[in-house]
């Protein structure tokens, strides 16, 4: 406790969190407040309540999984430090989750990572096994067939402009309403169902340019084998 | 409002309702035409069937329930605590060197206030003057004119012709 500076190890004690929001659970606002005041418990607990869904929606945008929770740690840092500046206008998570969306685009471009472009197309068994976990016959359950999955989509994405495949990813994956991604992208939200919709339409049409794609090479090459 | 079975040049329109249609989220009534002209219109029908095959892959690939590993929140107010002491540490480096500054800059403003002052003071003075010649008006040509002296000699034999007429003079 030594090392601690005196602030924050008095803020570590509850007794700056009101008695009554330490019996019903605070809500974001008053913890905010308490944070605001430099009580560093109270931003603890918000890290603790929004660190799965900061989590989610930088390990949507960002490729590298290992680099997914150094961010989002980055991500609770910023908020830390600006918190005092947060006025309330909207709520706390649409405010942090805005500030993990830009902290991923910051990162991406000082890593300068750019979209993988996939040219090749997808493997006869690829274009299988994504065909049927669309068509619902299959499902995604372990870990190694989400990562596959997540491949091949990756694929399909590659070719979206950074934000369309980061609202389609907050929209389908994360559950975010189409005025929140609005709040958290600066845009309003028209702009984002028109975003959205073409962004969707295009996903689709790779999908099925490269199923039939890789569909008729395997079909050629199973040919010729026989032959 | 959505148009009828056979308003397929108004398609755009129902843009906005395909989503909420898919997720099950339209109002009946507004689901019932949608699904009337979705069975005559192969784009809608295609649009939609876009929408699913998208939010299917998204979601499968991408919603990943992003689960912290243990100690996350507590790694996250580690690093916080990290970075306040480094701030802190910075601030007491600078602080002396703060202090002193802002004392150099204090006096300086002093000494420029007193230098200020006292240049104003002798700015608004009253100048001694020295008492003036009463012949002020007295007309230059009379005040430049030259007086009149016997030019020294400027060598031997004028000083001795000098001498000579004296003494013829005296006689």
């Amino acid at each position: 406790m030594d090392n601690v500076p005196k602030h924050v190890a008095a803020s570590a004690a509850a007794v700056a969190i009101p008695a009554r929001a330490r019996s019903a659970k605070p809500d974001d606002r008053e913890l905010v407040m308490q944070a605001q005041k430099g009580v560093s418990a109270a931003f603890e607990q918000l890290v603790m309540r929004h660190q799965q869904r900061v989590i989610a929606v930088v390990g949507g945008i960002l490729r590298r999984r290992e680099d997914v929770e150094d961010v989002a740690q980055q991500v609770f840092l910023k908020a830390y430090v600006s918190i005092r500046r947060f006025d309330m206008r909207s709520a706390f998570s649409t405010w942090l989750y805005k500030i993990a969306v830009n902290e991923c685009w910051d990162y991406l471009r000082k890593k300068k990572v750019r979209p993988l472009n996939y040219e090749s197309d997808l493997s006869e068994e690829q274009a299988r096994h994504v065909e049927q976990f669309v068509s619902n016959n299959a499902e995604a359950d372990s870990p190694d067939e989400r990562a596959e999955l997540r491949e091949i989509v990756e694929r399909l994405l590659s070719d979206l402009a950074d934000d369309d495949r980061t609202m389609l990813i907050l929209k389908e994956a994360q559950g975010f309403a189409v005025e929140e991604i609005g709040k958290m992208m600066g845009l309003n939200v028209n702009t984002v169902k028109v975003r959205l919709f073409r962004a969707r339409r295009r996903l689709a049409t790779n999908y099925r340019r490269r199923i039939s794609h890789s569909v008729g090479e395997g079909r050629k090459s199973g040919g010729s084998e026989l032959r | 409002m959505i148009p009828g079975p056979k308003a397929n040049k108004d398609c755009k329109k129902l843009e906005p309702f395909l989503d909420d249609y898919l997720r099950g989220e339209l109002p009946r009534a507004t689901a019932d035409r949608l699904a009337s002209h979705l069975e005559t219109c192969g784009n809608c029908r295609e649009a939609l069937e876009d929408l699913r095959i998208s939010a299917k892959l998204v979601t499968g690939a991408f919603e990943e329930r992003g689960e912290p590993s243990p100690g996350f929140a507590r790694l996250v107010m580690a690093r916080i605590n990290t970075a306040e002491q480094w701030v802190q540490q910075q601030t007491s480096f600078w602080r002396p060197i703060e202090a002193l500054s802002l004392r150099l800059v204090f006096s300086a403003a002093l000494a420029l206030i007193f230098l200020f002052a006292y240049g104003l003071r002798v700015r608004n003075a009253p100048v001694v003057t020295a008492p003036e010649p009463s012949g002020i008006f007295v007309q230059q040509t009379e005040a430049f004119q030259p007086t009149s002296f016997s030019p020294s000699p400027s060598n031997n034999d004028e000083v001795l012709m000098a001498i000579a007429e004296r003494h013829h003079e005296q006689h």
